[in-house]
């Protein structure tokens, strides 16, 4: 394997560990406010007591990500700076907005409903726009005229292949929001709202596998195509059938859950555990599926990479600081994620 | 405007905002580490309230700054794209190291806030600590990137094309000791006169009981004494920047100081408007021999002026001698004020009851934070035209996108909308939770973060 390709699957691993991250952050603020608007007070505190600590956090990681695109990819950077100047604008000032509330959410009452809505509204709407660098980077939405790539806005924001893009990514990160919210409060033993968050998942999973096949199936306008890539690859099938399954074990799973039972750890695992492989194990087969196109067809790993002395350390950076964060990012899930008991007493306090 | 006018504005008013929250989220955890140390020390209570009041500032001002500090981020890629096509190339590990420094700042202000009722005091001043120093960390990373752009090595450029880069030579480049010094103390200097000013609007206030007068007369001595002691090495890095400069950057500081021509015994010269047809300062006063002191430590060596530089590379001189000169003074007044603040203390004279010295503490707050605005504006205006030193033009480095006007206003109205926000919920929330209010050994942080979070 050339350091480049490592380069590359470190790259993705990055953008893979935040899309978990962030699916699971902004869904749980849309589930927060969903919950309050509906007057069910449990499962609103379950998606409060997660998100207060960690949606910083999750905020912090998403830098990685340019941060790491320019150290290994600079033109890649360089070009998708240059052609999402107005798209990044839009997205940066939601993401401002959201960050920002949920902050002034501590000042008052009056501002608490504020935060409510303004954090669950643009956490619906965040992993949509997030997505929609998918279709960006299959190409066909962007052409070189004189040298410039130009990017057709008004073609992209008219096109099927987009919205289904968008609608799948909002549909995803309910679905696992749900699911991971719904193990939260399988924790502190919160039954109300474990079936309030597990029927969540019952209706929006199957719409959220159907939106996904149609986005994978669904060919963007001259742009790459994605089946014909992938099948040409024996790996890209295997991991499709692997991703389906999973799907389908959570999902029964999650459907033959009975309303009035106490529901044991390794049930509530298994059911997120098998949703988050499904996600594994597709993002891989669609890493597969794109490779080695950065930007369909203008950026390849190859063409925008750094001087490789830049490239190895960049590598070497991100990686040490990952392990020398480890033992850090462990305290912290030991006290917040996994500590049942944590859970347990904050959801206890008014509500 | 032009796009160039425009972006530079653009991101202008974003770093500007986005200062002053950095400052703060270095200076408060600092703070609050002292405070936390402090309350250990003396088994004193209202040490801790004071650090559960800073922290409360802390989460909504770190909040707010990392939503800003995002911004920058991704902005500096859309505005600047072949700045950061050079930057990925050769000056990136600052900025990954930086998310490192984020993320463990993140972590620990978790640990810290939420944690608060789980943990002994001993890890929690661990935990102010790590806050403290990850918040330092990636405030001086950053900064290294700048400390690049004035000073570039580590890289071989030629039209454009880099020939040879070494990422580590870049990092430690000749002005990153002094600028980081620089950056570090003077902001834990102009928090500490911050909160010295919040003390002392508090003080100034009538029928205060005799716990208030304790608490804020306690916090000002220590804001006070942090301020003294950063303002005093705030002056000696700003001191060995001028030294630095005199080396590696020697049009910077002869446009800082109007310098025209060459000259040995060049005089320092305070205020006044540089004339740039005369090619002298009207109207300042010029002490002898000082700048050349402050360039090489001897009065009588030369000092390089504009005139060793082509025309088309000289800043806008007469903003920057302005803007050098009330950075100075900013520091001087406050370094001045601590001293004297102390000296009366230590002759017992108790000039707390003076309202006009209060007033006059109240004023060094803002004029310490302005002080720091005007600092930056001053290091980023007197290295025009170059973005990076002597290798790439602001002009060179600025995108080719259409729409930044739309950037502009989208961007503007979010900033109006953070800036009323974040005031109005500070206000709010003190005036819930007042000092006299707030019986010290109440552990409000962590139950006013969930009611607030859940109510």
């Amino acid at each position: 394997m050339t350091i480049l390709i490592m380069g590359a699957w470190f790259f993705w691993l990055l953008v893979f560990v935040y899309s978990i991250l962030g699916a699971i952050d902004f869904g749980s603020s849309f589930w927060r406010w969903f919950f309050h608007m509906r007057g069910f007070a449990y499962a609103e505190s379950v998606a409060s007591t997660y998100l207060s600590p960690t949606w910083e956090l999750i905020n912090a990681f998403l830098i990685v990500i340019p941060v790491a695109l320019v150290g290994l990819f600079p033109k890649a950077a360089f070009t998708y700076g240059t052609i999402l100047a107005l798209p990044a604008t839009l997205l940066l000032i939601l993401l401002s907005l959201r960050g920002a509330y949920l902050q002034f959410g501590y000042a008052s009452q009056r501002f608490q409903t504020h935060t409510l809505f303004v954090s669950g509204l643009t956490g619906l709407l965040l992993p949509g726009m997030f997505i929609a660098l998918l279709p960006l980077s299959q190409g066909g939405y962007i052409s070189l005229i004189d040298g410039h790539l130009i990017f057709h806005v008004k073609m992209f924001f008219t096109s099927i292949s987009v919205y289904l893009y968008m609608a799948f990514g909002v549909a995803l990160s309910l679905y696992l929001s749900a699911l991971f919210l719904a193990r939260y409060a399988q924790q502190a033993e919160q039954w109300s709202a474990y079936y309030r968050f597990v029927s969540g998942a019952r209706w929006i999973g199957s719409v959220s596998l159907f939106l996904g096949a149609s986005a994978l199936f669904y060919p963007t306008p001259h742009g790459m195509h994605l089946m014909e890539n992938g099948l040409r690859h024996p790996t890209f099938i295997f991991l499709m059938v692997g991703s389906l399954l999973a799907f389908l074990l959570s999902y029964s799973l999650i459907l033959s859950t009975r309303r009035d039972r106490k529901i044991s750890n390794m049930r509530a695992l298994w059911q997120l555990g098998l949703a988050l492989a499904q996600v594994v194990l597709s993002q891989l087969g669609y890493a597969i599926a794109h490779a080695p196109y950065l930007l369909y067809p203008y950026l390849t790993l190859q063409s925008s990479s750094s001087n490789s002395l830049m490239f190895r350390s960049t590598l070497l950076v991100l990686l040490l600081g990952l392990v020398v964060l480890s033992p850090l990012l462990l305290w912290f899930r030991r006290l917040f994620i996994v500590d049942a008991e944590y859970v347990a007493t904050h959801m206890k306090e008014r509500h | 405007m032009s796009d160039l006018t425009l972006a530079r504005t653009l991101f202008g008013v974003t770093l500007g905002y986005h200062i002053t929250y950095a400052t703060l989220g270095v200076g408060i955890p600092f703070l609050i580490f002292l405070a936390e140390i402090m309350a250990a020390k003396k088994k004193d209570t209202s040490y801790q309230l004071f650090a559960k009041r800073l922290t409360r500032v802390a989460v909504l001002l770190v909040g707010v700054g990392i939503v800003t500090g995002t911004t920058v981020a991704v902005m500096l890629s859309v505005l600047w794209p072949k700045f950061m096509a050079v930057v990925g190339q050769i000056i990136n590990i600052p900025f990954e190291l930086e998310i490192f420094a984020f993320i463990m700042e993140s972590l620990f202000l978790a640990i810290y806030v939420y944690g608060a009722d789980k943990i002994s005091q001993r890890t929690r001043i661990f935990a102010s600590l790590g806050v403290s120093i990850g918040a330092a960390l990636s405030a001086l990373l950053v900064t290294d990137v700048n400390a690049f752009m004035n000073t570039p090595t580590g890289i071989k450029w030629d039209n454009g094309k880099i020939l040879y880069a070494n990422p580590w030579k870049a990092m430690i480049n000749p002005s990153m000791p002094e600028e980081l010094g620089h950056v570090l103390t003077s902001a834990y200097m102009a928090v500490a006169f911050v909160f010295a000013a919040v003390a002392a609007v508090s003080l100034l206030k009538k029928g205060l009981s005799e716990f208030e007068q304790r608490y804020h007369r306690q916090n000002l001595t220590l804001t006070m004494l942090v301020g003294g002691i950063a303002g005093i090495l705030t002056a000696f890095f700003g001191d060995a920047s001028g030294k630095m400069m005199a080396t590696y950057q020697p049009e910077k500081l002869a446009a800082a100081e109007g310098l025209f021509h060459t000259t040995r015994y060049a005089p320092l010269v305070i205020g006044g408007i540089v004339n740039v047809h005369q090619q002298k300062i009207i109207g300042g006063i010029p002490i002898p021999g000082f700048l050349s002191w402050l360039a090489t430590m001897h009065f009588n060596r030369p000092v390089i002026g504009l005139d060793a530089f082509a025309r088309w590379t000289w800043p806008d001189l007469i903003p920057v001698h302005l803007m050098f000169d009330a950075m100075v003074g900013i520091g001087t007044f406050c370094i001045l004020l601590s001293m004297i603040y102390f000296y009366f203390k230590w002759k017992k004279i108790n000039l707390l009851s003076a309202r006009w010295f209060l007033k006059l503490i109240v004023f060094s707050g803002f004029l310490a934070m302005a002080g720091i605005e005007d600092g930056w504006i001053f290091a980023e205006e007197a290295r025009q035209p170059w973005i990076i030193y002597n290798l790439m033009t602001v002009r060179e480095a600025v995108t080719t996108a259409p729409g930044i006007g739309w950037m502009f206003g989208g961007f503007m109205a979010l900033f109006t909308v953070l800036l009323i926000a974040t005031v109005w919920s500070l206000r709010v929330y003190f005036k819930k939770h007042t000092v006299c209010e707030s019986e010290p050994s109440e552990s409000f942080i962590h139950t006013s973060a969930t009611k607030g979070v859940k109510a």
